[in-house]
């Protein structure tokens, strides 16, 4: 098991000291101190893709309707996509109600995602097109804070800051700080041009930018991902603001979760074998050099995290219900005891145990605290005490459920490689 | 700018060499004074040796064989933890630890010879398992627990002498040889010999009838 331990201590230590490197120069710049305004109104069209949304579409019309932004530079473009149930009614009502705006309601049979929003794109008027999901509602001021971006003509995409709606349950509250930890660290990546993904829940594309690069693959199973890669490869700048905030509706249960997080992972995988050219690769400078090496030791980081469960809980608890079967579950003898044993049991273990991975752990966990902490501020959340108990549990138990989803990924990647070649 | 993170690992890497060597250190230490120990326990056996010839009462013969008795039990004990110690720090290719594990044996082997002396002369109810395992043997790690466990009921009444037949120690070969043990683990109950791995209730069957005082424990009262 030695060499095992190598490599995953090596990507432990690889990883923690990256993030931390670059967390550490990111606040050492500080970019919040140069704030863009908004010195015109560029006309702007808002594409909700929809496929079964008939609970949500509504509120995410409204939220869309609802935005701080003249109304004669705006459109809203609903896109049904073959749904089965009430979403084009739905979609309809409010074209019809809504004068202020011009909503325009598409609909065809169902084609996926990428195919959708290019449909849109094609008939869509303004300079600049967002994807807004219809699960997810817009604040009102984020289209005003994230616009101002663009005046730099290099940058492709603006991102908002993706949060959990209303969390409900502790599997919602624990994505809720997963969501804004992340959005903290695409924070740090804009700095280094280190994007690897444009969120479909609202993100503002450049469409001159779009059509340059073809718009969105009508094939992947994570099109936000795999256009941010394609925009990396034109040197595009993609941006995650920390300004505007879009909340979306989050898993409510371990199944639910599954699934979504089965698409993502597969999704992640797939688009980083179909660009696997640009990794290590110096024409695409951090991006290729320092980004895409990272997700694949974080993917390689999973897997250490299942061994190290397994090793750990797993095969002690396999050794313990052996050890009562050799007892033959006589629970009085198992539990014999005596008190030199029990020191010279402390002793062995104070002495067997590994200090040196101890301290890796309670550096991670506090690098971990001091990440959340400062995700809280840059997404302009306040620390909730109430959070700390689902804090606990979201270091500890949280990624390893995400690792073990991370298994059933590949698992099904492996099955449907053998029946369709991707790549 | 990244100081700070390289101090940070290097502390960290600091403190595990620091606490990987002070854990030798402990270990050596202790082989140390286990040395004189040995010494110690070879002498008090060569003079029981020659207790035989002497002008003693029974009694007296069996106070001085008792006494020497819980003198290897007291100086067994520790010498187990060490080897233990050892094994959890990984470091068995040390030639210290042979070393050791060659010592212990034969100190086990002597001590499982006065037991029986013991037995004999002084009727002690005790009984002796001699335990022979290997290295590399899935089933001997289950026998062993089973062992320990009998013996934190049975304490003192019920020996254990473990035989590591892997390493390199003639006393041991003439023991497999004379004994015939060809698989592991296998276990010498009383000139019973048992192959394969004795679960409790097999266990507690064999030893049970083989006490004097057969009430003394409950294991063996309640069936």
């Amino acid at each position: 098991m030695l060499w095992i331990d190598v490599v995953f201590w090596g990507t432990y230590f690889v990883s923690l000291y990256l993030t931390i490197f670059l967390v550490y120069t990111f606040l050492e710049k500080n970019p919040r101190e140069k704030k863009p305004v908004l010195k015109k109104h560029p006309y702007v069209s808002v594409i909700i893709p929809a496929y079964n949304e008939e609970n949500t579409i509504a509120n995410t019309i409204k939220s869309a309707i609802n935005m701080d932004y003249p109304r004669k530079f705006l459109e809203i473009i609903v896109v049904n996509d073959g749904s089965k149930d009430k979403t084009l009614s739905i979609a309809k009502n409010f074209a019809e109600k809504t004068k202020d705006i011009a909503i325009l309601v598409m609909n065809h049979k169902n084609v996926g995602k990428g195919a959708s929003m290019n449909r849109a794109i094609a008939k869509a008027r303004g300079e600049f097109v967002i994807s807004l999901d219809a699960d997810s509602f817009v604040a009102k001021d984020t289209l005003k804070k994230m616009l101002p971006y663009f005046e730099d003509k290099s940058v492709a995409s603006v991102s908002a800051v993706m949060k959990v709606r209303t969390p409900k349950n502790i599997l919602q509250q624990l994505q809720w700080l997963e969501y804004i930890l992340y959005a903290f660290m695409k924070i740090v990546l804009t700095t280094i041009h280190c994007l690897h993904v444009t969120p479909g829940p609202f993100t503002i594309y450049r469409k001159s930018a779009l059509k340059d690069i073809g718009g969105f693959d009508e094939t992947s199973i994570v099109e936000d991902q795999e256009i941010a890669y394609r925009l990396q490869r034109k040197h595009y700048c993609l941006v995650q603001s920390y300004e505007g905030d879009v909340t979306t509706i989050a898993p409510k249960n371990l199944k639910e979760l599954y699934a979504q997080r089965k698409r993502w992972f597969k999704g992640s995988i797939i688009t980083l074998y179909q660009h696997r050219d640009m990794i290590f690769n110096k024409k695409y400078g951090d991006f290729g050099m320092y980004q895409l090496p990272s997700l694949l030791g974080g993917m390689m980081l999973l897997f250490a995290v299942i061994i190290m469960v397994v090793r750990g809980f797993i095969v002690p608890l396999y050794e313990q219900i052996r050890h009562l079967y050799l007892l033959n579950f006589d629970l009085s003898m198992y539990y014999t005891t005596n008190l030199s044993g029990m020191i010279s049991g402390l002793i062995n273990t104070m002495f067997s145990f590994d200090y040196a991975k101890l301290f890796i752990i309670i550096v991670l966990f506090s690098v971990n605290i001091a990440l959340l902490i400062k995700a809280h501020k840059y997404t302009n959340e306040k620390i909730k005490i109430a959070n700390i108990i689902p804090l606990v549990l979201f270091f500890i138990v949280y990624f390893i459920i995400l690792s073990f989803m991370w298994i059933g990924a590949i698992i099904d990647l492996i099955k449907s490689k053998q029946k369709n070649n991707w790549g | 700018m990244g100081l700070l993170t390289v101090l940070i690992f290097s502390l960290g890497l600091l403190l595990g060499l620091f606490v990987n060597e002070s854990k030798l250190n402990y270990i050596q230490q202790l082989s140390k004074t286990q040395r004189a120990d040995y010494g110690s326990l070879q002498f008090q056996y060569s003079y029981i040796e020659t207790l035989e010839n002497k002008d003693m009462s029974d009694d007296e013969k069996c106070g001085v064989l008792a006494a020497t008795l819980e003198n290897n039990l007291k100086m067994l004990s520790p010498a187990l933890e060490k080897i233990e110690a050892y094994e959890t720090s990984g470091d068995v290719e040390n030639e210290d630890y042979l070393l050791l594990k060659r010592e212990y044996t034969i100190a086990n082997l002597r001590y499982w010879i006065l037991a029986e002396k013991s037995k004999k002369m002084c009727m002690t109810d005790t009984v002796s398992v001699l335990y022979f395992y290997t290295k590399n043997c899935p089933e001997c790690n289950d026998q062993g627990y089973i062992l320990t466990q009998m013996k934190k009921v049975f304490e003192d009444s019920l020996l254990v002498f473990p035989i590591d037949t892997s390493i390199n120690e003639p006393a041991v070969d003439v023991l497999t040889r004379q004994y015939n043990i060809t698989t592991y683990p296998t276990l010498i109950i009383e000139k019973k010999r048992l192959h394969e791995v004795k679960d409790k209730n097999e266990l507690t069957e064999i030893i049970c009838p083989l006490y004097f005082n057969k009430t003394k424990y409950t294991l063996c009262s309640g069936g």
